[in-house]
């Protein structure tokens, strides 16, 4: 067996395709990078604190797998799936019944775009509070909000497919939301529908977006967001001591390897884990430890993806993917509720105008998440409270004050869960005002800078939003408690 | 192989000027192509025919329909109602964001599942978030039968006597 592999290996084929040898010398495995079509997004050497789990949790790279994932599941599915009424519900039944392996795809479907909309979510969060969108990356930011976006549509399309009663009123309240845009509102609900009502013409067009135009979309995205992220040398690291004179001349491992592919070092690399950002001193841009992609970055990449495919398979064995019954224009479940991603958006529905909740808000809130990287914002900074810290304590409690107002008058009523967030944040906000002595919480607390607080009021409020919104509410959308009425 | 450099190739301001009209035609062609493909897009993708009935549809004889009753046709998504003031026809597809409302088991309210809104039976807001009253629809007696039509639109207080 060994030696016919070994022949196979050594085959005038196999060498016209993998054109360099076994990996077994840095720089076969430099080659193994450089020459491969799916590697060559990979730089040949990487820093060792670049891969480190805890420095991303893998999370850019979880969503990508993820989308791997959506796409197989989905293309089989697509193999049974008729995108018609009432064809597409009693496929839903087919694979449940039928179908071999029918339920376990659509199941993996199902919590894998769950998973996807949560990881990119994280990614989006960490990013920021890495502080990775700073330039020169701000581009690659936006383009990053861009792909959350299109992840939800994915999201939102595909949601109406089964063709059950979650799914039509869903996708009623949504198109709704769509038609409240003054002016141009109703044509764009014609343009989505193909018609007044959802039916089906709607649910072809739904398919055509969430199979054809989103994924490539989303695909074509995805490669220029991993390209910028390589041409920008990697993910992004906290400045070394050199790093300023590193801005003139590459660092290691950014351009300089893909040149050097052909005589890389010949010294073995001790593979010690760099502690974190500010700790070790003496460590600068010349001497930073560096290991081969093949094997380092590409193993932790694959255990990776294999620990979310366990994951996700397990939980597609164990928990079926919900199905209402068959649409039904005339009967709207009581409570009608959109998938967990956006019951924020229906929780301030119960607020604000259509117009407001479904629009400018969104609206807003991508606009605002686009535009952060060009404004110098989240850069640490002399301590926020250092001058006239009673004059600008008394301004963020009258902004606050304001706002909380704001919130009472705009809306039906008090809404508690962004309020809440809001004092919260402020509070601890203040609290860096206090004259700390020593550790390391209090200038934690004085050295973040305001949009860092505005981001964690909005990530706080978004959370809040959510939980009420999937625990607290029940029929008509009124107040319940989960651990006496049962979650709805 | 000799390199010629464009750059360094000697070009007169009358041929530059030649250039930069061209080069205008040229990108205006294309933007225009392109804005007409979008519109072209669009117009393709806005139906021309609809398929979806007729709204009209019969409900009954008002004599069979005592004063306060509140008949429901769930398939056609109508609450009809006679009032002391005579009958009308409304719309039970909430005025929030297209739910269909529900009327409340032996109360004259009526509900909106999906985010809370109540209304009267006459139509009228009790509590938001919807603004708007739900709409009344045209309903008029044809042959001693009273007829809807969910296409076409009353004004807010028109009754029906009979």
């Amino acid at each position: 067996m060994r030696r016919i592999g070994r022949s196979l290996l050594r085959s005038r084929v196999w060498r016209s395709i993998a054109r360099h040898g076994f990996p077994d010398s840095n720089r076969n495995r430099s080659l193994a990078v450089l020459t491969n079509f799916f590697l060559h997004f990979h730089p040949v050497k990487v820093r060792l604190r670049a891969i480190r789990f805890t420095r991303t949790f893998y999370l850019g790279g979880l969503s990508a797998a993820c989308f791997l994932i959506l796409t197989m599941s989905g293309v089989l599915l697509m193999f049974y799936y008729r995108p018609a009424v009432p064809q597409a519900y009693s496929d839903m039944k087919d694979f449940a019944f039928v179908v071999s392996s029918g339920m376990f795809l659509r199941n993996l479907h199902r919590w894998t775009a769950h998973a996807m909309v949560g990881l990119v979510f994280a990614h989006m969060a960490w990013t920021f509070l890495r502080g990775a969108y700073r330039p020169p990356r701000e581009f690659n930011w936006v383009i990053g909000v861009g792909l959350l976006v299109a992840t939800l549509l994915l999201s939102y399309t595909g949601y109406l497919l089964p063709w059950d009663q979650l799914a039509y009123w869903a996708v009623t309240v949504g198109t709704n939301m769509v038609a409240a845009i003054p002016g141009v509102g109703g044509e764009i609900k014609l343009l989505l529908l193909g018609g007044h009502t959802i039916d089906d013409s709607a649910l072809l067009r739904f398919y055509v977006l969430h199979c054809v135009v989103l994924p490539s979309v989303l695909a074509l995205g995805v490669g220029l967001h991993i390209w910028r992220v390589r041409k920008d040398g990697g993910i992004h690291l906290p400045a070394l001591p050199m790093d300023d004179v590193a801005r003139t001349t590459p660092l290691p491992g950014e351009e300089a390897p893909v040149e050097e592919g052909a005589a890389p070092p010949t010294d073995t690399v001790r593979l010690v884990i760099v502690e974190d950002d500010t700790a070790d001193v003496t460590l600068d841009a010349s001497n930073e430890p560096m290991v081969m992609t093949f094997p380092h970055l590409l193993l932790r990449e694959v255990v990776a993806f294999l620990a979310l495919a366990v994951l996700l398979v397990v939980a597609s064995l164990v928990f079926d993917a919900p199905l209402g019954g068959i649409a039904d224009p005339a009967r709207t479940p009581n409570p009608a509720k959109a998938p967990w991603y956006f019951l924020g958006v229906q929780e301030l529905l119960r607020y604000f105008a259509p117009v407001v909740a479904g629009v400018v808000l969104p609206s807003l809130c991508i606009i605002a998440l686009a535009v952060i990287p060009y404004f110098q914002v989240n850069i640490e900074r002399p301590a926020l409270w250092a001058a006239s810290p009673l004059r600008r304590l008394a301004l963020l409690w009258l902004a606050v004050a304001a706002l909380t107002g704001a919130f009472r008058i705009g809306a039906s009523g008090m809404v508690w869960s962004i309020a809440v967030p809001l004092w919260i944040v402020a509070a601890v906000m203040s609290a860096g005002a206090l004259p700390w002595r020593g550790g390391k919480l209090g200038p934690w607390l004085q050295t973040r800078s305001l949009p860092f607080w505005i981001f964690a009021w909005f990530l706080l409020s978004a959370v809040a939003l959510t939980v009420v919104g999937a625990l607290f509410r029940g029929p008509s959308w009124h107040f319940t408690l989960p651990w006496r009425d049962g979650i709805y | 192989m000799p390199f010629v450099d464009d750059l360094r190739v000697p070009c007169g301001e009358e041929d530059l000027e030649r250039r930069r009209f061209l080069a205008l035609l040229g990108s205006g062609a294309l933007g225009l192509t392109g804005v007409g493909m979008v519109v072209a897009v669009a117009r393709y993708l806005e139906p021309d025919v609809l398929d979806e009935g007729d709204g009209l549809f019969e409900v009954g004889r008002p004599e069979t329909l005592p004063v306060g009753t509140v008949l429901v046709s769930r398939a056609r998504q109508v609450y009809v109602v006679h009032a002391p003031a005579g009958f009308y026809a409304l719309s039970a597809v909430c005025t929030h964001l297209g739910c269909v409302t529900k009327q409340e088991q032996g109360t004259d309210r009526i509900v909106c599942p999906c985010h809370g809104s109540t209304f009267d039976v006459a139509g009228r807001v009790v509590s938001g978030p919807a603004k708007k009253q739900l709409r009344r629809l045209s309903l008029t007696l044809r042959r001693g039968v009273l007829v809807v039509d969910t296409g076409r639109p009353a004004p807010d207080d028109s009754v029906l006597e009979v």
